[in-house]
């Protein structure tokens, strides 16, 4: 029960007693009255005294007239009696001595009435028993006693009038003062029961309000609030509990200050602490990344070790033999054969390990071409078919139609394509069937973006699941054990899994241990140039161009193989060249002089004179240094072609349309070098792609030094140079440049990842033909570049 | 002076041709086994007196075969010479570990093995 409640209560009861206590009284004094009533009736005694008195005579003169008129004895005795009773009265009377004197006046006289009516009456009945006549008595008693009665009864009378206006007077007064007494006591209750209601209101407000406040502030506190202040200024008892209320609060405030202080240091140094725990499981993860690295790399260098001895024991081994022992022709022959195998075996095994290097540093040069895997799986299965042949193996492949074109190396694909050919062989038994398929997958939840797989699948051992990973990864072979001993490397996988995530593609293996393995590889679809990069008119004016340009230009075909020049002498003269061959490097050096070709095709491989050696003769001699060179080859030497200063490099064999194009570049007058320069690979790469769609040709340096490399070799016609570069910047470049003559007026736009204020002008200042930013769209670099060129051409 | 017999053992062709060649040369039997497994076989079939034994091999390696040679005391006389392409100090410990006489690195000269074979064995026929 609340406390307002409480108290509310109480008043309401000591109110309810007020009034019970005011009912009790005024009942008590209506009783009061009602005797005061019943007094005024039967306990008046002077009345009734007066009417005794008046009885008695009465009846005492009726005996004394009895008496005389029948002289009945017992009358006279009653008479005798009454007038007795009359004197008992009178005796009474005078006991009582009044104190007034009104009174005893009245008494005396009322007194002497009685006594006069007794002796009137005792003398009439003396008459009467002397023997008077009666008559006689009855006049004698209308003189003395009848007199004396009605004096008498007159005396009663005014006494009795005058007893009653007494009482009247006092029953007036009585009454008087008992209605004063009654409103007095109404009043008073109601006097009470406001002063009682106005001192609940105020007890109850004193008391319950500020207790109110307090648990007001206890539910605050309770929240959490510890601002909370009753700042009561009461001094009673809740007064000081409130004040130590707000007391206990500022502490508790206070001291939550500091404990949420010293809380949020605890949390600061926990999480300090969980930092440094993660940064000592992180360096620990680190460190042990490193330790299991320097592992593998130490297998894997006993690896190479293994693999570059093993050949190289075979080598040295027949080598003395030979040096030894005079063996007969067959038995030398069958040793060379052995040690020359051996030796493409360490060729081969050194080239992939300076593939991967190269991969992994990020200086392999890519060329991206548009080309359909269909040809590329053919040339792959051409290569591997003498090792097949060897197990007895068939590879069949199903050609998909209208397979859709990718993005890739041609090379690089080939490469790919015949590791994962190669180690389908290794690993079928004889006899087994390898399967090559292509497909084309759209890419989930993208319908404009989908696949071409290819897969290749073999009969052989098959890889545990807990495999399928490490196959692709470096410095690992799947079961090194001793036992199961390794062929190869191990780096075919891993280099064809970089090959093909340049690309944009993924490469897996699905397989089944002793039923097989499947290889995947998936490249995306080349996506059809949009209008708005490549401008349809510009590419068929050039094409217009070329045509035009193309009568009378003379082809040198330079080839060992008779088939291979029949087949480009065809080829060329159909499309309106003037063809000229030769079949070895001493008839193409002595056809080049004389007949100075507009382009010269070269094999590689030829006896004497190889195709490499041609072209240095060439590149030499300044009559000829200009003529374009275009090698096509077998073997894959692209570094040291271009290094000689080779103009563009195929790999046989090569498709036909690709290698028109080709010629088409070289030939035309338009042709010009354009070197791009920039650290971003990817950056490079696509401009290179989009520029070589124009018809120039386009080599890629990636940091200032090797920029400077390549213009001494190459002098190009102009120069895309991106400014912030590792090694030497842009800046350098361009002052390098302009120091030296020979470079001097080459045109250079200058290329910037960020908004430089006032950069053109300072571009220009330092030399720079063009200031472009790489936030544009690059349309507007191949128009500049254009515009560029197109100058250069009409001055 | 009976025949010296001689077990060359590995999975390479070239080498096993190699030692063939010039171990015939001067006058031994030589056996060849392309594995572990074949090799052991051979030792039981032909107690030969010294083998050749490579390292990295199909089926049982070439410490394996070691082991399993070296505590059959009616074989651990045989002399064990191991080849490795390897050639790391921790796979000659091992190889020396397990009981082998020797251990050769590839490549190695085959005049040179024939010396050594000719000063343990004395000439093969």
């Amino acid at each position: 029960m609340k406390v307002r409640t409480k108290l509310i209560l109480g008043f309401s009861v000591i109110v309810v007693l007020l009034w019970g206590i005011g009912w009790f009284a005024i009942t008590s004094f209506g009783n009061l009255n009602s005797q005061f009533s019943a007094v005024e009736d039967t306990v008046l005694p002077g009345t009734l005294a007066m009417k005794d008195v008046e009885n008695n005579a009465n009846k005492a003169y009726d005996e004394t007239m009895a008496y005389i008129l029948t002289d009945d004895t017992q009358a006279r005795e009653a008479a005798f009696l009454y007038l007795s009773r009359l004197q008992e009265i009178l005796d009474s009377y005078f006991t009582q001595v009044a104190t007034d004197t009104e009174k005893l006046q009245a008494d005396l006289a009322m007194a002497t009435k009685i006594t006069d009516f007794n002796f009137s009456l005792e003398a009439l009945i003396q008459q009467k028993d002397d023997g008077v006549d009666p008559d006689e008595l009855l006049r004698r008693n209308q003189i003395t006693s009848m007199p004396s009665l009605l004096a008498l009864q007159q005396e009663v009378s005014t006494r009795i009038d005058l007893y009653t206006e007494e009482f009247t007077s006092i029953k007036t007064d009585f009454n008087k003062t008992y209605k004063r007494s009654q409103q007095a006591l109404y009043f008073s209750i109601g006097l009470m029961t406001l002063l009682a209601i106005i001192g609940a209101t105020i007890i109850t407000r004193s008391i319950v309000r500020p207790l109110h406040a307090l648990h007001k502030g206890t539910e605050i506190i309770a929240e959490g609030n510890l601002e909370c202040k009753l700042g009561t200024k009461a001094k009673d008892e809740i007064g000081q509990l409130s004040r130590a209320f707000d007391q206990m609060t500022q502490s508790l405030n206070s001291s939550m200050t500091s404990i949420d202080s010293l809380n949020s240091e605890i949390a600061e140094r926990k999480k300090l602490e969980k930092q440094i725990q993660k940064q000592v499981e992180e360096l620990k993860l680190a460190n042990d990344k490193l330790m299991e690295l320097d592992k593998m790399k130490d297998t894997f260098l006993s690896t190479v070790s293994h693999e570059l001895r093993t050949p190289l024991t075979s080598i040295k081994s027949f080598a003395e033999i030979l040096l030894t022992y005079d063996e007969d022709r067959d038995t030398q022959r069958e040793f060379l054969t052995i040690i020359n195998d051996e030796s493409d075996r360490l060729t081969k095994l050194i080239n992939d390990f300076l593939d991967l290097s190269k991969i992994e540093a990020g200086r392999m040069q890519w060329e991206t071409v548009e080309l359909s895997l269909t040809p590329v799986i053919k040339q792959a299965i051409n290569i591997t078919q003498a090792i097949a042949k060897e197990k007895t193996l068939e590879v069949s492949f199903t050609e998909t139609p209208n397979l859709p074109n990718v993005f890739c190396d041609k090379d690089r694909l080939v490469q790919v394509v015949t590791n994962l050919l190669s180690n389908a062989i290794k690993f079928n038994p004889e006899s087994g069937e390898i399967t090559v398929k292509t497909e084309v997958v759209a890419e989930k939840g993208k319908q404009d973006s989908s696949m071409v797989v290819t897969s290749v699948s073999d009969s052989g051992i098959g890889i545990a699941p807990e495999d399928f990973g490490a196959v692709f990864e470096k410095f690992k072979q799947v079961g090194d054990t001793l036992t199961d001993k390794p062929k190869g490397t191990g780096l075919g996988l891993p280099i064809s899994k970089e090959i093909i995530e340049h690309y944009g593609g993924e490469i897996w293996v699905e397989s089944q241990l002793r039923k097989g393995s499947t290889f995947f590889f998936s490249l995306p679809v080349a996506k059809r140039i949009e209008e708005s990069e490549m401008p349809e008119p510009h590419e068929e004016e050039e094409v217009v161009e070329v045509i035009k340009n193309k009568k009378g230009k003379k082809i040198l075909v330079v080839d060992d193989e008779e088939n291979i020049r029949i087949f480009l002498s065809h080829e060329f003269k159909r499309k309106g060249y003037t063809v000229f061959v030769a079949a070895n490097g001493k008839e193409a050096l002595d056809m080049a002089r004389k007949q100075h070709p507009d382009l010269i095709t070269l094999d590689v491989q030829m006896p004497d004179i190889s195709g490499f050696d041609v072209t240095s003769v060439l590149k030499n001699d300044n009559d000829t240094k200009d003529i374009p060179i275009l090698i096509l080859s077998v073997i894959e030497d692209k570094d040291r072609a271009y290094k000689l200063g080779v103009n563009d490099y195929m790999t046989k064999p090569v498709d036909n349309e690709e290698l028109l194009n080709k010629v088409n570049q070289l030939i035309s007058k338009n042709r010009k070098n354009i070197l791009i320069v920039d650290d971003d690979k990817s950056l490079v790469k696509s401009v290179r792609y989009h520029l070589e769609r124009r018809g120039y040709l386009v080599s890629a340096a990636y940091d200032g030094m090797q920029a400077l490399e390549m213009i001494e070799k190459k002098h190009p016609d102009l120069i895309l140079l991106d400014i912030m570069m590792p090694v030497i910047d842009g800046f350098e470049v361009i002052k390098t440049l302009k120091a030296d003559p020979d470079t001097a007026s080459i045109r250079i736009v200058l290329m910037t990842g960020i908004e430089i204020d006032g950069g053109r002008v300072k571009a220009l200042s330092i030399g720079a033909t063009d200031l472009i930013n790489k936030g544009d769209n690059f349309n507007k670099l191949y128009e500049t570049v254009d515009n560029i060129l197109m100058d250069e051409v009409s001055v | 002076m009976p025949d010296k017999r001689i077990l060359v053992v590995d999975d390479e062709p070239h080498v096993v041709r190699t030692l063939t060649f010039v171990l015939e040369k001067e006058g031994y039997q030589v056996l060849t086994a392309g594995n572990g497994e074949d090799a052991i076989n051979q030792v039981y079939e032909s107690k030969p007196d010294l083998m050749f034994l490579d390292v990295m091999m199909p089926k049982k390696n070439g410490y394996e075969v070691c082991g399993e040679l070296k505590n059959d005391s009616n074989l651990k006389n045989i002399y064990i010479i191991m080849l490795s392409a390897k050639g790391q100090e921790a796979d000659k410990e091992k190889a020396m570990n397990l009981g082998a006489d020797e251990f050769m690195t590839k490549p190695f000269s085959p005049a040179g093995v024939v010396s050594r074979v000719r000063e343990l064995l004395g000439q093969g026929a």
